[in-house]
């Protein structure tokens, strides 16, 4: 009950959001509104997470609802630590949009987030392979409409229209998938599946899906060659929203690809997913390279980062033991990582757009010292993403190194190519940092500009002081990330076991 | 049984091509709608193999909606799309490059 109402109130609030936007349009009340929304469905998720810590069942209001209802949402850590994630990260977003978005139609924003939002929170937590097709498609049909908000510029209309249409076919594909498996077996349910399969269906047949569930859920999560739509959706939309969909949504992607692969059971399809986050690192880095749109680099950034943490989630799929399981931590903790340093990097190129209205990396030259606060948490967000230490990113991406190196053979290959890739991304992180804080002030520039709204400032500040809390404090993000591990491990078979062995529990 | 599989296989795949080949938005959008009616076929179909018809028709059913909301909002950007360029082609969707 617990799980549905962390939903419920989401979509809830959605309907009063743009209730309540359309008739007063006032952006503080719905934005308030959203942001009280968010944080009850916060409240929910903690006591989620107490019933589960305590080891008791989820509470029903009756019998009838829970023999009709609990197949299909299942309270997992592995849901508690993406909605704890999205929803942190929403709730700042809610606050920043407050004076963010100077638009009429504001009802419909709040709104919008919010089952974004809802969806992103119920993908964790789906019992069934529909259900989880559903809320994945629940968040991607909010996403198609906040992409293409601003439809009075031409951007948006044409990054909407490539999203929809490429989106749509990957979850068609992936849901192609889903059809055949229920053929097969005639029941949808995650935990009966892998048996079931594992019985009835050889492996050839198998991997067939596997195929269309990687094609088809790997375009949200932005894998090579399904990243196409990324660089325009992210760049084109409003910043705050720009930031939930490279901080959360493309992972929420990745997390429901990895909810329906384990539901297939044994076929070994990790170090398929390995090489694919070889590729598309690469890509993403190198393509980040030649940007001059700030938005846009950090858009490629964001696929080169996705490559990182599908290649944690590859190597613990492929090597189910100890070693690779550091992958599976890694590319979690990298998860709640990228939600706070990219989601901060997007509200911070959205907060030099609001001064100077332009998003290009030459023309923002000197923003930074002009404006030493939000320097300083570019700063912090910028080398957090390059894996500097002392700011987060760094220990994430040790724990995928340290998962490649202990499993050995190719894994070791994949170590080098994760520094390479770490030590090209330096160029291009280097090179914005270099302009827009330390480079110098171009002539033409007003000598007043416009003052950056409290609002705007607090949501950016709170995200560099959580980077630097989690890259001081790598132990704090454990916290989240190591249950949710740990349930992972638990699904790919014989994970628990090694780990109680060796204390790491 | 077969044949309703193959039916339902192909019309994913006429969709699918429908959606690479045309260069027209709304045939584009078409195509999604094909590959969408194919899919509940083997929801179908599975649903008759294993005698759980009740699973496979609540499924079929929320699938319409899902591509109902998909498709009007293609549509509305559609629109939009068209009033910014008075074309419906896709060729007029490459002025964001990098």
């Amino acid at each position: 009950m617990e799980v549905l109402l962390a939903i419920a109130i989401l979509s809830g609030a959605a309907l009063l959001a743009y209730v309540v936007g359309r008739l007063s349009r006032s952006r503080m009340l719905t934005g308030f509104i959203a942001f009280v929304a968010i944080a009850g469905s916060g409240y929910m998720v903690y006591q989620i997470w107490n019933v589960l810590q305590d080891g008791m069942p989820l509470g029903w209001p009756s019998a009838w609802a829970q023999t009709r209802l609990q197949s299909y949402l299942v309270a997992n850590y592995l849901g508690i630590f993406l909605a704890g994630t999205a929803l942190l990260l929403a709730a700042l977003v809610a606050v920043y949009s407050m004076r963010y978005m100077h638009r009429r139609d504001i009802g419909k924003f709040y709104a919008l987030l919010l089952l974004m939002t809802s969806g992103i929170v119920g993908v964790g937590f789906a019992g069934d392979l529909f259900t989880l097709y559903v809320l994945f498609e629940a968040m991607s049909i909010a996403s198609f409409v906040l992409v293409a908000f601003e439809r009075e510029e031409w951007e948006p209309i044409e990054a909407g229209v490539k999203y929809l249409v490429i989106s749509t076919v990957g979850s068609l594909l992936a849901l192609l998938g889903i059809s055949i498996v229920f053929s097969w077996t005639g029941t949808l349910d995650l935990a009966a599946l892998p048996s079931l399969l594992e019985a009835q269906v050889g492996s050839a047949q198998l991997m067939a899906v596997v195929a269309l569930i990687i094609v088809g859920f790997g375009v949200k999560a932005a894998i090579v060659p399904m990243h196409t739509w990324l660089p325009d959706a992210h760049s084109a939309a409003p910043s705050g929203i720009s930031a939930m969909l490279s901080g959360i949504v493309i992972e929420a992607g990745l997390i429901t690809m990895l909810r329906a692969l384990i539901a297939l059971g044994t076929v070994n399809y990790g170090l398929l997913l390995v090489w694919l986050a070889l590729v598309t690192m690469f890509v993403g880095n190198l393509i980040a390279l030649r940007q001059s749109d700030l938005k846009r680099m950090f858009a490629y950034s964001s696929v080169a980062q996705m490559g990182y943490i599908i290649m944690g989630v590859g190597l613990a799929l492929g090597y189910p033991t100890l070693a690779g399981f550091s992958g599976m931590r890694g590319a979690l903790y990298h998860i709640l990582n990228h939600a706070v340093m990219k989601g901060g990097a997007f509200l911070c190129a959205g907060a030099f757009l609001w001064i100077l209205g332009t998003r290009d990396i030459r023309k923002l030259s000197g923003i930074g010292r002009k404006f030493p606060l939000m320097g300083i948490c570019f700063l912090i967000f910028v080398l957090a993403l390059a894996g500097a230490p002392p700011f987060n990113g760094w220990f994430s991406k040790v724990l995928i190194a340290k998962a490649g190196a202990d499993v050995g053979g190719w894994g070791i290959f994949m170590v080098v190519m994760l520094v390479l890739n770490s030590v090209i991304s330096l160029f291009y992180y280097l090179d914005a940092l270099n302009t827009v804080v330390f480079g110098p002030i171009p002539e033409d520039r007003p000598r007043t500009l416009k003052p950056l709204p409290f609002l705007v400032v607090l949501p950016i500040v709170a995200l560099a002081a959580l980077s630097l809390l989690l890259g001081v404090l790598p132990d704090a993000g454990l916290v989240l990330v190591d249950p949710a591990a740990e349930y992972v491990a638990s699904l790919i078979g014989g994970g628990v076991d090694v780990l109680v062995a060796a204390g790491v529990h | 049984m077969t044949a309703y599989a193959a039916a339902g296989l192909a019309l994913v795949t006429i969709g699918l091509y429908a959606t690479i080949t045309r260069t027209n938005l709304l045939q584009i959008i078409i195509g999604l709608e094909i590959m969408a009616r194919g899919i509940s076929l083997v929801f179908i179909l599975g649903g008759a193999q294993s005698g759980t018809m009740s699973a496979a028709q609540s499924v079929v059913i929320t699938l319409i909606l899902i591509e109902a909301v998909t498709v009007a909002i293609a549509l509305s950007l559609v629109v939009a799309a068209y009033h910014h360029n008075k074309s419906l082609s896709i060729a007029a969707l490459r002025r964001l490059k990098g």
